[in-house]
């Protein structure tokens, strides 16, 4: 099984400290999101690990062994293990195929067997009919497709993709989510995903994600996440998510003031009428949207707040939901993470 | 008046009916540039991509001097030339003097630091994208280097015409290396600067028509390769 790990990571632009990740680990076979609002650090934890940038601190290693600070060859070889893909992705100048090439050249296979894999790879992708089209005449989509198939081609052990479906059509999404799959489960690649796309998230992994918010890496969910500002109350705290919409919090006091928090929607219960419970926080809202993911449905609410729950499809028939409905979504205080901003919490 | 069109009625016979004098002249100025700009190109560029690269003591000397060196005076370039070059310099052995193929070496010497320059800002204008991009498809440091310059071809083979366009009308080392021996190593600009000494002004400015007509000839063919080599990235 291979590793792609990393700890303490810290990167300064212009004197502005813009990572502080902790610590985190890709493993073969399994697909993570990485997720976090517009410059939260995302691109540049990407490109630390993808060895395209060099971190101020921390340490960065392939199964075991570290690679920040390899020159040479072995920095090729630990390269060719790991491929960046970045939303705006650069295309070499000539044909599509041309590019899709590329990596196959670089990893010494043969003209026959790559030229091969290059149109199966474009295939996958429904670009088989711009393999020899040039590629400055593509469109920004077009352009996004071609460069995840030449990554997809070169079958790294991890791939790093930066918002994939930024700029695809609706239509070539699946594609994409299909072959990340069969890219897992066919190679045992891992890939990290970074997307504001909550939907696609969900789909390609249900289960794991990395959150990023001011370039510290958050334990808890992607979905609900909240900035705010929390207070001292009693043996807890609250946190003011919006105007009107105050939470109680479990966690202990020290995070005061400004600061985020974020609930997992497993923790939310969802119920069409007011329910007398435990739970110390219970919001009154109405259904947005509905999105179905495997086994789970994910409902989107307007409680003042957007808030995500996630439910079972036998739930979902149960409560009858549907877009425009009254709905009241209860979880319980130590259900409200609180992360400090910076600088860290008080001490 | 009349001496002023005579001359140049005279000029445009003399190239018209392909005189010579002048077609070997021509043809010296053409066989010794190209081959110049053609080692300014194969030796400038890796070296320019050398430099945008790599990180080593010295290297904003390096770039320093190469810079220092496009303003050298040719007649200067060519005078040291000379002193190594003669019988009792330390590569008069090589018994190149007043050859084509001295001049060559002069030229390259001159066109080297443009090729240099320009190349170097061309390459340091590239979207680091492109650099990132070969290096995370896993390409080794040669593969980088052949895409990178591939990439920033237009701007290369623009410094490497505007070298050749320089060379062309180049004197002082073309007159002091070469010995302006004619129908050897007599091109375009020293036989100007010879027949204008002897009053031969049809004939300067048929050699100058001549000069004008090969530059615009360079600027068309550099259009024409930058128009079929866009395409690339946008």
């Amino acid at each position: 099984m291979s590793v792609l790990s990393f700890e303490g990571l810290k990167k300064r632009y212009g004197g502005r400290l813009v990572l502080d990740a902790g610590r985190g680990a890709l493993e073969s076979g399994k697909c993570q999101v990485l997720a976090g609002p517009n410059g939260s650090g995302k691109t540049t934890l990407m490109r630390i690990i993808a060895l395209l940038e060099e971190p101020d601190s921390g340490t960065v290693e392939l199964d075991g062994a570290p690679v920040l600070g390899l020159g040479g060859d072995p920095l090729v070889r630990a390269r060719r293990r790991i491929c960046y893909v970045s939303q705006n992705p650069y295309l070499f100048a000539g044909s599509v195929m041309g590019n899709v090439l590329y990596g196959l050249k670089a990893r010494g296979i043969g003209s026959g067997e790559a030229r091969k894999a290059a149109a199966l790879e474009l295939e996958s992708l429904g670009m088989s009919g711009f393999a020899h089209a040039r590629a400055s005449g593509l469109s920004a989509g077009e352009r996004q497709k071609a460069a995840l198939a030449r990554a997809f081609a070169a079958k790294p052990d991890f791939l790093l993709l930066d918002e994939p479906t930024a700029f695809v059509d609706r239509e070539s999404v699946p594609l994409i989510e299909k072959r990340i799959e069969s890219l897992r489960a066919e190679s045992g690649a891992c890939c990290l995903v970074a997307t504001h796309d909550a939907g696609l998230a969900r789909r390609i992994a249900p289960d794991s994600a990395m959150f990023l918010d001011s370039g510290r890496l958050l334990e808890g969910s992607r979905e609900n996440f909240f900035r705010g500002a929390a207070s001292a109350s009693g043996s807890g705290i609250v946190f003011t998510a919006a105007p009107g919409v105050v939470l109680s919090s479990a966690a202990p006091a020290g995070f005061e003031g400004t600061c985020s928090a974020s609930i997992s929607p497993d923790e939310i219960i969802l119920s069409r009428t007011p329910v007398s419970s435990s739970a110390r926080n219970m919001l009154e809202g109405s259904v947005e949207k509905i999105e179905k993911a495997g086994t789970r449905v994910f409902v989107t609410l307007d409680a003042g707040i957007p808030l995500v729950a996630s439910i079972s499809v036998e739930s979902l028939a149960s409560l009858d939901l549907s877009p425009g409905k009254g709905v009241f979504a209860l979880f319980k205080a130590s259900a409200v993470r609180i992360h400090a901003e910076f600088p860290h919490p008080k001490s | 008046m009349d001496f002023l069109l005579e001359t140049i009625r005279e000029s445009f016979r003399l190239v018209f009916s392909a005189d010579a004098e002048v077609m070997s002249a021509l043809a010296v100025s053409l066989q010794v540039s190209s081959a110049a700009a053609a080692i300014c190109g194969i030796s400038g560029i890796p070296a320019a991509y050398v430099l945008w690269r790599s990180r080593f003591p010295g290297r904003g000397a390096v770039l320093l001097f190469n810079n220092a060196m496009l303003g050298v005076p040719t007649v200067a370039l060519g005078m040291v030339l000379y002193l190594v070059l003669c019988r009792r310099g330390p590569m008069g052995f090589l018994e190149l003097l007043y050859t084509k193929e001295a001049m060559i070496l002069g030229e390259a010497l001159l066109g080297l630091p443009i090729v240099i320059s320009l190349g170097h800002s061309t390459l340091s204008a590239l979207n680091p994208a492109a650099l990132e991009t070969a290096l995370t498809l896993g390409a080794g440091r040669f593969r980088t280097a052949l895409t990178l310059i591939v990439e920033a071809r237009i701007g290369l083979a623009a410094a490497v015409m505007t070298a050749f366009g320089r060379l062309l009308g180049e004197v002082g080392v073309s007159m002091i290396l070469g010995g302006n021996i004619a129908g050897d190593t007599r091109n375009i600009p020293t036989a100007i600067a010879l027949e204008t000494g002897k009053g031969e002004s049809a004939l300067c400015l048929s050699l100058g028509m001549i000069l004008i007509a090969a530059g615009f000839v360079i600027f068309v063919l550099l259009r024409a390769v930058q128009g079929s080599a866009r395409g690339g990235n946008a």
